[in-house]
């Protein structure tokens, strides 16, 4: 409630957070978008891997649906938040704020747990799962529930002031305010994570729940074709890959150190057109390494970090020890990585005058800290004539 | 023209006092009393340490069928009527519409009716008078003629100091 006779700017930074007491839960959603959109950009495990035959511990898929939760519900909540701070005496305001964000997490948190149950098995990954999700979605938003439950979004519930009915109170607003989000979203977020927590799903799930929450009268049919359009992309970005012809590739397993390491393989003469795409297959590691980047040919003596055009991608190693565990029914393959080569391979062969006949492919960590050491199965060089190829995502597998 | 003065922070409400759970109302006039907090936050932080404003929210009022409208007092002597207190009455509860608002289905919520009165004038008079009790506040509902039975249910009341 903002009572008063006087509409104006805060002038003191107390003022604008006495006025938005939601400023630390709008930190909290940032904070997970920004860690979706890394791990999105930098190929880790939520890069997309919408059929990728390896599954997430349980642990790692329920921390990614929290993160998702936090990133694309909680916007929705910033009223319900504000709402709560004003019926809250003044001292314990952010207590309140936190104990209806906890009941506001209880169902989510519930859902979440069946959902990674059902991520352990290896049809929640192909793309027909994730397609039919957000199939299942755009029909949700003419059903009755759907309507019920997004009306229940706004439901109100006074909250004691004092003592333990307080917390009782904020906690029973923010759970019935989850259990009407998740009966509004539930089938949008299983699509999302059926997709893989792909960046692309994320954002046009985000404002297909923007457009509905967000609108006086919200126009139904375009959320449904937004989300039939989610269907489709997730059907076509999945495509299988075609056969490659393999250029070369290492003969035999490997491990890396938290230093700088360089290794040499032979390659075919590289034919021009199609694509190039370098495959780092199997690590595994025990404790979490240090991400590492990976370079082209880097010339000797050279700081990589001036040569940035030679670098082809970074091995983000989050997730790697669960992919290194085994655990049904997922086997313990660990990560696989791959990155278009096809600008970098280009431009060696400029530069040498000629088609590139060894790669060398160095490992640059970003820190050299502790002992950990990386097994890495093979890393081969890939070359596709299909043009669809030049779609696929780098993303581990 | 010389420069107008700088803007003025938009003033912040601060919640002093609230029932502790829901209240129902019926055909007679019922009292209800709750404990009332010194500020902590911006109302007592004001530089000037005035008395902005003092608003009372009567919120989520919720009914299964119609009800009369109601009166509200703060710090009517207890026994006596309203009638004879005009001077603190804070206003009325208008219950058109209660009903519709009660339901929940699938395009309203069924957060009843919701009420705020402006109470700074009564609030002064009672400190002028020594009527203004700084720890507890007694509201008082007298409900208009009705021939059946009511069941009102107030969600809360609230005190706010601005």
């Amino acid at each position: 409630m903002r009572t008063g006779s006087a509409w104006a700017r805060p002038r003191t930074l107390p003022d604008y957070l006495w006025q938005h007491p939601e400023w630390w839960a709008v930190v909290l959603c940032a904070s997970s978008w920004a860690v979706l959109v890394g791990l999105g950009l930098a190929g880790g495990p939520h890069a997309g891997h919408v059929h990728a035959p390896r599954t997430l511990g349980y642990g790692s898929e329920v921390l990614h649906w929290s993160l998702m939760v936090l990133a694309m519900m909680l916007p929705f909540h910033l009223e319900t938040i504000r709402e709560t701070a004003e019926i809250s005496l003044w001292r314990r305001r952010n207590r309140a704020i936190a104990s209806v964000l906890g009941g506001f997490a209880v169902p989510w948190l519930g859902l979440g747990l069946v959902v990674a149950a059902l991520r352990s098995s290896p049809l929640a990954h192909q793309r027909e799962a994730a397609s039919g999700a957000f199939v299942l979605a755009a029909c949700w938003l003419f059903t009755r529930p759907y309507a019920y439950s997004l009306a229940a979004c706004h439901r109100q519930m006074p909250l004691a002031a004092k003592g333990w009915p307080a917390y009782r109170d904020a906690l029973c607003f923010g759970a019935v305010r989850g259990a009407a989000c998740v009966g509004t979203c539930w089938p949008l977020m299983v699509a999302c994570t059926f997709a893989g927590h792909s960046l692309v799903a994320l954002g046009g799930g985000y404002m297909i729940s923007q457009a509905e929450r967000g609108a006086f009268r919200p126009r139904r049919r375009v959320s449904f074709l937004l989300t039939l359009g989610l269907a489709a992309w997730s059907l076509a970005a999945a495509q299988p890959l075609p056969e490659g012809h393999l250029m070369g590739a290492t003969s035999k397993a490997f491990s890396l150190s938290p230093r700088t390491e360089e290794l040499r393989i032979p390659i075919d003469a590289p034919t021009p057109g199609g694509r190039f795409v370098l495959r780092m297959e199997s690590l595994k590691a025990t404790e979490l390494p240090p991400a590492y980047a990976v370079y082209l040919n880097l010339p000797r003596g050279v700081n990589p970090k001036k040569r940035p055009d030679l670098r082809v991608g970074v091995l983000a190693m989050y997730g790697i020890m669960e992919a290194t565990a085994a655990r049904r029914p997922a086997p313990a393959d660990g990560l696989t990585f791959q990155f278009d080569v096809t600008t970098v391979i280009g431009q060696l062969a400029k530069e040498g005058g000629g088609p590139v006949r060894v790669l060398r492919v160095a490992f640059v960590p970003n820190h050299t800290k502790g002992a950990t050491r990386v097994t890495v199965g093979r890393v081969a060089l890939v070359h596709y004539r299909d043009p669809r190829r030049e779609g696929s995502p780098e993303r581990p597998q | 023209m010389p420069p107008s003065p700088p803007e003025p922070a938009t003033p912040s409400a601060e919640l002093v006092g609230a029932t502790s759970a829901p209240i129902l109302l019926g055909r007679e006039p019922f009292d209800v009393e709750f404990e009332i907090d010194a500020p902590t936050g911006p109302a007592r932080l004001r530089a000037d340490r005035s008395l902005r404003k003092v608003y009372l929210h009567v919120t989520n009022i919720t009914s299964a069928e119609a009800a009369p409208n109601y009166l509200v007092y703060l710090n009517l002597p207890s026994g006596e009527p309203g009638e004879q207190h005009p001077e603190l009455r804070v206003g009325t509860l208008a219950m058109f519409g209660l009903r519709e608002s009660s339901r929940r289905d699938e395009r309203h919520p069924g957060n009843g009716l919701s009420f705020r009165f402006d109470v700074t004038g009564i609030v002064l008079r009672l400190v002028a008078e020594e009527h203004w009790d700084a720890k507890r506040l007694r509201v008082t509902f007298v409900p208009g003629a009705w021939e059946s039975a009511l069941a009102v249910q107030v969600g809360q009341i609230r005190l706010y100091f601005v």
